[in-house]
This record gives structure tokens, sequence and C-alpha cells, in this order.
């Protein structure tokens, strides 16, 4: 089922101060799309799931799943989460601790008021694909945080909802068992073509898993675009931030204007400022970004070279994350060699930079 | 060492004297209960005899049982009505968000706070016009009240120790509030709805001043009043009688209580001090 959301807010009231969570959002998730909201904590995008999910009512707005109007607060129309067919999986995995895992996977089934043999029989198909087949008598508080995980994905899927809302569900998994789950989660969701939602504040979850990924700040939508999109074309500097699992080095530079031609000065480096970007001078001043994993070392030809000190180096496995000083600048360098050099010669490309 | 010693010594001799302290009155009952003499001071006089329970079960003009099926009645009834409007209210309390909702709460335990002499009287008038006096809704009514708002904070603080994720899930999953509210709040807080209605329980069951103005009768008469009022057989106050009486009355409340107490230690310590 496709969603649609048009003008959508929510603003919180509390007698000391009004919050709006949700601000003027309009978005549109496709069928079957595997749909990510990113951003950071506080910025509201678990408060538009709940939106979606029917937890909570829109201030302002209307909610479309498919056709049916499911929310709006203008036609006075509200239809409760059991009405909605949506299924959700909380980062907490909120699985019932009174009841062991069969009774938890079954627990919308029994609501639904489905007879026992049918129950049984679902609930040990979604239990077999997720194989947790052997722990259906266990209690939730003898399961390990990845079991729990499984059990909470299983209680979803189990009724098939036409939407699937995960609320960063692989937070409280460690390093490990996050990239499996991913993976996991990922081939679900494309094996059985539920439209999905995903609620995180995690870049790398973000961009392995979404279709198309949504930005969210302060409660507004930055950007929406596929993950190679908001890698290589972050529309302003939030996003450039945001993406990248090493963040993007940042520079404010003066500018200098030498024959109509404007520059950004990095010490004495004259940064060719194209013209369509000229509208982000502000006061006299640009911010450069470039992405740690472009700037080369001992480049063979590069439009920039700066010689810049080592600072320090820090070894990921497989490269080196180093840091550099030129000019008062720092900047973060990824390079698959070590380096003993003091001094090290840095190039980069005008193709490569980003003016915000 | 020895100061460790002494230490655990005094807290022994501690221990035992609170005990002594507080068990001598049950101790003291239990012996006249069971002896023919009740001058506890001339010990020789003291003879072991069943006669003071054979006594009062056998004659049916003492309406001892009656007072304590009345007494379990009440109790019974009001607690659960109590913990059943006290648990709805705290999931009220718990779940929604409306202003001012602390001095809410603290304003319903001011309530219990009011001096049951200062109503009693009223209360007379009032169950007198309702023509309720010396029945048992003269004194469920009253209780209800009375032991609300212990039941209400007792549940809200267990209601507000479930997650809401799982309320949310619940609602997800296709649960009305009345489901979720019955299906997961309920029993996960089951030492909750234990401890709290074994505590109205308890009140209703100890009651005295409303069950004295509010009763006339065996027909709803219960048991502190009963105990209070027992006319003996033989013209002298029966001490023997009112022993075996109290002795009969509490079996129900120990056995309740030795069943339930582990639920109650939770229950009162929950709140403030477990995660």
């Amino acid at each position: 089922m496709n969603i649609k959301l048009i003008n959508l807010s929510k603003t919180f009231i509390s007698p000391r101060r009004r919050v709006k969570a949700v601000d003027n959002i309009n978005l549109e998730i496709g069928k079957g799309e595997f749909f990510v909201i990113l951003g950071p904590s506080g910025c509201g995008k678990s408060t538009l799931l709940n939106l979606i999910a029917g937890l909570e009512k829109p201030s302002s707005g209307e909610i479309y799943f498919g056709e049916k109007l499911v929310a709006s607060k203008e036609k006075k129309i509200f239809i409760p989460p059991k009405d909605r067919n949506v299924a959700m999986v909380f980062q907490s995995y909120a699985l019932y601790p009174h009841l062991n895992v069969f009774e938890n996977i079954a627990f919308p089934l029994r609501i639904q008021k489905l007879d026992k043999h049918s129950i049984k029989k679902e609930v040990e198909k979604i239990a077999e694909m997720l194989e947790i087949k052997d722990l259906l008598f266990a209690r939730p508080s003898e399961l390990s945080g990845g079991q729990k995980q499984r059990v909470a994905i299983a209680r979803a899927l189990v009724r098939k909802p036409s939407v699937l809302l995960l609320d960063e569900p692989l937070s409280n998994l460690d390093a490990q068992l996050r990239i499996n789950a991913r993976a996991e989660i990922k081939f679900l969701q494309k094996e059985l073509k539920i439209t999905t939602i995903y609620v995180t504040h995690d870049q790398t979850e973000a961009m392995s898993l979404g279709d198309r990924i949504a930005v969210m700040n302060k409660g507004k939508i930055e950007q929406i675009g596929s993950p190679e999109d908001l890698y290589k074309n972050p529309k302003n500097l939030f996003v450039a931030k945001f993406i990248g699992t090493i963040p993007i080095n940042l520079i404010e530079t003066e500018i200098l204007e030498e024959d109509k031609k404007l520059y950004g000065l990095l010490g004495d480096l004259k940064i060719k400022i194209p013209d369509d970007k000229k509208e982000f001078i502000k006061e006299g001043k640009i911010i450069i970004g470039i992405r740690p994993e472009h700037l080369k070392i001992n480049p063979k030809s590069a439009d920039y070279n700066i010689l810049a000190r080592v600072k320090v180096i820090e070894p990921l496995g497989r490269e080196y994350l180093i840091h550099i000083e030129y000019k008062n600048y720092t900047f973060k360098v990824l390079s698959l060699e070590k380096i003993s050099e003091k001094e090290i010669i840095v190039g980069f490309n005008q193709q490569d930079l980003y003016f915000f | 060492m020895r100061e460790e010693k002494f230490i655990k010594f005094l807290f022994v001799i501690t221990a035992v004297s609170i005990l002594f302290f507080c068990l001598m009155p049950f101790f003291y009952m239990l012996v006249i209960s069971f002896s023919t003499s009740w001058d506890i001071t001339s010990l020789d006089k003291i003879r072991f005899s069943f006669s003071n329970y054979i006594e009062i079960l056998k004659d049916p003009s003492l309406h001892c049982l009656d007072y304590i099926k009345n007494s379990l009645i009440i109790s019974a009834v009001s607690s659960f009505i109590s913990v059943f409007i006290a648990s709805l209210g705290a999931y009220a309390i718990s779940r929604l968000d409306f202003p001012f909702k602390f001095f809410l709460l603290l304003f319903i335990l001011a309530s219990s706070m009011f001096p049951q002499i200062t109503i009693v009287g009223y209360l007379f008038k009032f169950m007198n016009k309702l023509h309720l006096i010396n029945t048992y809704l003269a004194l469920i009514f009253p209780y209800i009240a009375w032991t609300l708002p212990l039941s209400l904070w007792i549940m809200v603080s267990y209601f507000s120790k479930v997650p809401k994720d799982l309320d949310k899930a619940a609602l997800i999953d296709g649960c009305n509030w009345f489901q979720v509210f019955i299906k997961i709040i309920l029993p996960l807080s089951k030492p909750g709805f234990i401890s709290a209605g074994l505590l109205s329980f308890l009140f209703a069951f100890n009651e005295f001043l409303f069950a004295l103005m509010l009763t006339i009768d065996y027909h709803a008469r219960t048991v502190p009043v009963g105990v209070a009022l027992f006319q003996g057989l033989h013209g002298e106050l029966p001490w023997g009688s009112i022993m075996a009486f109290s002795i009969l009355s509490l079996i129900p409340v120990i056995l309740i209580t030795l069943i339930f107490q582990r639920y109650i230690i939770q229950g009162l310590t929950r709140g403030g001090l477990k995660e």
C-alpha cells in the first residue's frame, strides 16, 4: 500500500511550552518501498511514525493509506491503529513480559479471534521463517537481545500487515548482531514486499537499508532521496554532515574576488567557487565541504594540493583515518596506506567539493 | 571480632524484645481463650480447655459466626470494588496527559486523611435516609470511599511502571483501550492488584467506628463491634469467650495474609525503591 502525507503537522502542548514535533510534512511512500526516516534524536521522526501508526492524532494535515483517508484533523477523520492494518517493531521490542514467545506472536491473531488451529499454523510458519521455533515456549525475559528482536519482528509480520513500521529496531543490539539483523530485515522486506517505514538516527543503517531516505531535522524534512543521491548531492549543510560514516570535512573560508571570479581562500590556496554556488556566500564567507575519502595522499594529479602536517593516525582495520593540519584547518583523510611521514601532500579535485 | 559479636548480640536482644512486646497481647489472648480462668496472674488456676470455643460456637444467640461472615463479606466486596474502581482510575491517570495530574493525586490522598469521626454523624443521617442502616451496603459504600485513595496510589505506582511501549504495541496489535487494560496492564500489575486489595480488605476488616454507628445487630454487625459489645451468657464480662471469638475471627485474616504476604511486601516497597 502506498502512503501519502499531506501538510502533516503535530504540535505537543503542555502548560509550559508548545513543541512542533512534526512541521508541515509532505511525503509519498510507494507500494513495497523500504523508506527510511533519518534524523538526530528529538527531530520528530518517531512522532511522524506514531502519526502514521495512529498512535498520535495529527494537529493538522492528512494521511492517506492508498486511496483511503485514515487521519485528517480538518475532516475530523481518525482511524485507530487497530483498523489500519499496520504492524510496528519498537526499539524496546515491547514484548509482553507475562506471555511466552508463542503467545506473544499469537497475540494479534487472538485479538482478531482467529481459530486455534490457524493461529498455531501461522505462528509456527513465521517462527520457522525467523528461526525461533525452538524458543516458542520461552519467556521474553529468558531471551537475548537478538532473539527478542526476532520475536518482535515475528509478532509484527504474523498477521500480514499492509504497512510495517520499525522504530529504531536495531539500536539495542550489539554491533556484530546489528549488521546481521540489518541484512535480515532487508531480505525479509524484499521477500514479503511490505511497504516499510524505518526510523533511525544511524546513517549507516539508513544508507544500507533504504530504497529512499528522508533526512529530518527539527520536525521538517531536509531532503529526500536515494542513499547515493544524499551522499553525492546533499542539499544543505545538515544533510552533508549527517550522511557519511566518517563526517565530512567542513571549512569556512574567506572570499576573494579576482577578475570577476570568486575564490574561497584556504590559506594561500585559491579554491574556485562555481557561479551557481554564489548564493551560498554569506557575509563574505562560504563553507566548503570535502569527504575524507576524496582527499588523496601524494596524488599523481589533483586540482589542488596542500602540504599538511600529520597529527594523529587511527587504524580502522582496512583503512587508516589520518587527521592532518594545514594552516589552522584540520582535515580527516581516509587512506588505504599507512603513513610514516610527518608531512604529506594531500590533493583533491574541484568536482568533489561541496559548497554551503 | 568481639565487637561484631556484641553488635549481633544487641541485635538479637532488640529483635526478641520487640517481638515479645508485639506478641504478648496475642499470647495472652491465646492462653485465655484456651483456659477456664481469665486471671493470668495466678497461673495455678489456668487449665487447658476448649470450653470457651465450644460455648461461643454452640450458642446461636451470640452470633459469633454471623459477625465473622458479615465481616468477610463486607471486606471482600468493598475491597474488590475499591480496587476495581481504583485500577480504572489509575489507568487513566498513568496513561492520559492532563494538567495538574500530580495535584489531583495529592488531593485524592488528602481526602483520605479526614478523621472518620468528622463524617460519621452525617453518614448516619445519610444512610438512615436511604434506609440502609444495618445492611451490608451501609458499610460497603463508606469502606470503598475510604480505601479508594490508597488503592489508587498503589495502582498508579504499578501502572506507571508498565512501559508505555507495551500499550502502543497492543494498540497496534489490534486492541482497543479496554483490551489493553485487561490483557496487558492488569496481568503485569498483579502484585499491585493483590496488595491494594489486601490492604483494603484489612482496613474494612478492622474498621470499628463506622461499623459501630451504622449497624444495629447481627444482620450487619462486624467482628470488631461484635467483640466490643460482646454480651456473655452469665452476666459478668466473659473474657474467655471474647478471647476465643477474637482468635476465631483472626484465622481467616491470618490465612489470607500468609497466602499473599509475598505480594504485600512487593507491593509496598516497589513503588519507591525497586526498578
